[in-house]
């Protein structure tokens, strides 16, 4: 995943105000980040499961604490 | 042997979003990381600390579940005895469901290390945001829902009743992350007892991934078998009734009810 995406994704899960601006304009936004096409398209599509195995938070593939 | 210090911190549900500000200032001054979190908050570790390591790997398919907490454990405290400060960072709040996180606090403390827990926001955090609920109106029981079948628990079904990790329900051997619907079926109808067979029960997954909705869906009591649980779901049942007040104990306390001036949160649960 590239540092563009990256910073994008990170600033999504801290600032909401940035949420709040990509859910009204992502194209936008994402530009403003400096994400790559093939991201944008991929964050476009809402393929939610594809980015997040990308971005490395698929839960299917994590284990987390039960007790 | 040198003291060492073990500071256990929570990273919350949202990745980097719920870190706090004294959880980053433990994890830039720590000598070394130990974590269990999602990729998008180990990368914002690693930006706090080169030295962060993964106990994810300490997880294996068919490895006991309590195994892989004792390897975490172990991990944790062992550059410890050369007097290092290790922070242990979990996912979510370190205290709340994580019991390699309070095993390692009470062996660092039993080996003599200084060792402090630091709290984050739980996934039961973000659910009293994301359903509205506020336990101060009606209460709240918050229990395990395995722990929760197969005890004869007494609960008050005019308090709200959280259920954890319905995953779990039927992993006799602990080493699973697959339940069995024969058990929720169960689950569902030892809580009949209490509840109508419609009752309304939220199946609740809190928000993780930045574009991500929180999962909150409802389904009757009578039909929770056919509910998809994963790891990280929540069991949601609202109160059945208001509580009744105690004419006993009105009556104990030398006051009726004409006495009691009723906040607006009491005055609001009784409709």
């Amino acid at each position: 995943m590239s540092d563009n995406t990256h910073k994008l994704l990170s600033s999504l899960a801290e600032d909401p105000e940035t949420l709040e601006r990509f859910k009204k304009d992502p194209k936008g936004v994402m530009t403003e980040f400096g994400v790559p096409e093939d991201h944008q398209k991929l964050i476009l599509s809402g393929d939610k499961e594809k980015l997040a195995d990308e971005a490395g938070i698929d839960h299917n593939k994590l284990q987390f604490v039960i007790l | 042997m040198a003291a060492g210090r073990l500071s256990v911190v929570g990273t919350g549900i949202r990745p980097g979003g719920h870190l706090t500000r004294e959880a980053q200032h433990l994890l830039r001054a720590a000598d070394r990381v130990f974590t269990v979190v999602d990729g998008l908050t180990l990368d914002r570790l690693r930006e706090l600390n080169a030295r962060v390591e993964s106990l994810q790997d300490a997880y294996a398919v068919g490895r006991q579940r309590d195994d892989s907490y004792a390897e975490m454990v172990r991990r944790i405290l062992a550059p410890m005895d050369d007097g290092a400060h290790v922070c242990a960072a979990f996912y979510g709040h370190p205290g709340v469901f994580v019991w390699p996180a309070h095993e390692a606090i009470r062996l660092a403390r039993a080996a003599g290390h200084r060792a402090v827990m630091y709290p984050g926001i739980s996934a039961e955090d973000c659910l009293f945001a994301d359903l509205g609920l506020d336990p101060a109106l009606h209460g709240c029981q918050s229990f395990e829902a395995t722990d929760f079948l197969l005890h004869a628990r007494r609960f008050d079904p005019t308090a709200a009743l959280i259920l954890w990790q319905p995953v779990t329900l039927g992993d006799l051997d602990r080493d699973a992350f697959e339940y069995d619907p024969k058990w929720v079926k169960v689950l569902a109808e030892v809580l009949a007892a209490d509840y109508p067979a419609d009752h309304p029960v939220t199946v609740y997954e809190a928000a993780v991934f930045p574009l991500d909705e929180p999962r909150m869906e409802q389904v009757s009591l009578n039909r929770l078998h056919e509910a998809r649980f994963s790891q990280v779901s929540t069991l949601y049942l609202p109160p059945v009734a208001p509580p009744a007040l105690s004419a006993e104990r009105l009556e104990r306390l030398g006051i009726s009810e004409s006495d009691l001036a009723f906040g607006a949160y009491q005055l609001h649960r009784r409709g």
